[in-house]
């Protein structure tokens, strides 16, 4: 068990390690005098601004420009280490506390979609397959294949035509209230929400084959508590599992679902930050994400084996 | 190059074609080859121009002369839906020709050669899948600049990884039957090996994957668009479009309405075409791809 959970924590670090190589070398081919940016943006405030021979030199010796790239990555390194993410192009402010004001934004965002499509999904999936070929199932089922289908950003624009415009219901955009949270939460939720919904019909169908739930009913006891007893509990460890993986997903969707609704998090920030070409905040905003989803990951692995004993990690 | 695909059989043997008689997998491939003409013939079916701009005739609402209405240039919405067709179905194909490709040839070199080149490129792979594929993408186009063609390489660049896996599984599998040992024996090369008997086997997996890859990569690739980081205007592209449109969502719902909803069908099509090919090929399959 140790070991196991060693192996699957180093795993996630090297993740961790390699994302964030994989786009400082990446956002290395964004063109264009980089001590020349920091200067103008950092130092001056001011893009207009032409900096001297001497001053451009002072610039790279202090964030070793001069370097090869890979002596870059591992000062850079050294740095997020210790805590130091570098500067904003932009703000000038430091980019962890850029990234740390917009994160609440984004799990309080990520939380809700997840809540909302399990609260939906798992009941209608157990639904449709306890009455397996019911119209409730066909039903469930052919909206679950329409939500996959359909992309997120499109599905946003709906929601704020027919419930902002057109009913006058929910406000267009922002952040705060809770009537704020619902149309976000429903556009990024919906996808996990089909894709939970198949998984959980199908999972309870294989549990209903199962000896013991035969068994269950040879000794008499009703179906309802069949259901609750034994199909949900088993039924529930591979939806979990889903669950867990879907939500580090959700973390790519906030990218477009906070677009749309103007919300503060760090979906958003990452775009604006592309847009403006500020690479330290697309750098840090990368290895953050990549951070929240191997924790994710690894959270997911551990749970599963507390959830089942029956799994035996031997050969992972 | 192509001896392998000298066996007429080989199509037949891994393809049933029964699969088609289900109600879902043949609307969806009429819907795909509905799409196809349309994308072929779009200069001849639309009945506009579509970028030629018409301020006198801007955010018309839907009607008789324009049945998708006109945008905030007045260009006709329904010619531009019609041409992006061709956009995103040709970028697709090439996202998905270019995975394919990457794919097979890392996932075969990896299993059948193993040893330390396995592990680096299992490694790869573990972080390529460690992050949403947009969040990558994302950084790539924003290196490289927007554009559809920058898009669409950077979603086959990280596009290639479920192949990749797929095949080396296979490879590792086949790797261990007799008749590799046979064939071995008799002397033939590992070209031949991996030409005759492991791309072989690849083939009906790959596809079902390829299917459903093209309805996903759609998805990316109008995603990115719709940020702004994919097709640019004027190019008519359905992300691209819904990002002009959503300007204008108070005054025209029709821009933000249309463009979705081809997104919507031709996904639709893919997806009922991908799911009834894994349900035709291997039912087991499904546990493969839902990883």
């Amino acid at each position: 068990m140790l070991g196991y959970i060693a192996k699957r924590t180093a795993i996630a670090v090297f993740v961790v390690f390699a994302t964030s190589a994989l786009t400082f070398f990446l956002l290395s081919l964004i063109p264009g005098e980089t001590a020349v940016t920091i200067i103008q943006r950092v130092f001056v405030g001011d893009v207009t601004y032409n900096p001297s021979q001497a001053e451009i030199e002072a610039t790279e010796q202090i964030f070793h420009l001069g370097n090869p790239l890979w002596m870059q990555y591992l000062y850079w390194l050294n740095n997020a280490l210790h805590g130091n993410f570098g500067t904003s192009y932009i703000s000038g402010r430091p980019v962890l506390s850029e990234i740390l004001v917009r994160l609440p934004a984004t799990v309080e965002l990520a939380i809700a979609a997840t809540i909302l499509s399990l609260v939906v999904a798992v009941p209608l999936g157990m639904i449709s397959a306890a009455r397996q070929n019911s119209k409730t199932d066909y039903l469930s089922m052919a909206s679950a294949t329409f939500f996959i289908a359909m992309p997120n950003f499109w599905l946003g624009l709906i929601l704020i035509l027919l419930f902002s415009l057109h009913l006058d219901l929910l406000p267009v955009a922002g952040y705060g209230g809770l009537d704020n949270l619902i149309l976000p939460a429903i556009t990024l939720g919906a996808g996990m929400m089909a894709v939970t919904m198949r998984l959980m019909r199908s999972s309870v169908l294989e549990v209903l084959r199962l000896d013991y739930i035969t068994t269950a009913r040879a000794k008499g006891m009703d179906e309802k508590r069949i259901m609750y007893r034994h199909v949900l509990k088993n039924a529930m460890i591979p939806v979990i599992t889903v669950a867990g993986l879907q939500l580090g997903y959700l973390l790519g969707g906030t990218v477009i679902v906070e677009t749309i609704f103007a919300w503060p998090g760090i979906g958003k920030l990452l775009i604006d930050s592309i847009d403006a070409r500020d690479i330290p905040i697309i750098q840090g905003c990368v290895v953050f994400i990549a951070i929240m989803f191997s924790l994710l990951n690894l959270l997911v692995d551990l749970s599963y084996y507390f959830l089942d004993p029956r799994i035996k990690y031997e050969k992972v | 190059m192509a001896y392998w695909f000298k066996r007429k059989t080989i199509l037949a043997d891994k393809l049933p074609l029964h699969f088609l008689k289900q109600k879902s997998v043949a609307i969806g491939l009429m819907v795909i080859l509905g799409l196809a003409f349309l994308a072929i013939f779009a200069p001849y079916l639309a009945p506009y121009d579509p970028v030629e701009v018409d301020l006198y005739n801007n955010l018309l609402p839907p009607s008789w002369e324009h049945p998708f209405g006109t945008d905030n240039l007045g260009r006709d919405v329904l010619t531009r839906v019609i041409y992006a067709t061709k956009t995103d179905i040709l970028a697709s194909l090439f996202i998905v020709g270019i995975s394919v490709s990457i794919g097979l040839f890392i996932g075969i070199f990896a299993g059948y050669y193993g040893g330390i080149i396995d592990k680096v490129l299992v490694g790869m792979m573990d972080t390529f899948l460690a992050l949403p594929e947009i969040i990558l993408a994302l950084v790539l186009v924003g290196a490289l600049g927007p554009g559809i063609f920058n898009a669409a390489l950077a979603l086959s660049l990280f596009g290639w990884v479920k192949y990749a896996r797929v095949s080396r599984g296979l490879t590792l599998s086949i790797k261990e039957k007799e008749f590799i040992e046979a064939t071995k024996a008799v002397g033939f090369g590992d070209f031949y090996l991996i030409a005759r008997h492991i791309v072989q086997n690849t083939v009906a997996p790959i596809t079902t994957l390829a299917a459903l890859h093209l309805g996903h990569a759609i998805l990316s690739l109008a995603a990115l668009g719709f940020l702004g980081l994919g097709a640019q205007p004027p190019m008519p592209e359905w992300g691209a479009m819904l990002n002009e449109g959503r300007v204008f969502l108070r005054v025209g719902w029709w821009l933000s309405v249309f463009p979705g909803l081809m997104i919507m069908i031709t996904v639709l099509a893919f997806n009922s075409l991908g799911d009834g090919l894994r349900d035709a090929l291997d039912p087991r399959m499904k546990e493969v791809m839902m990883k």
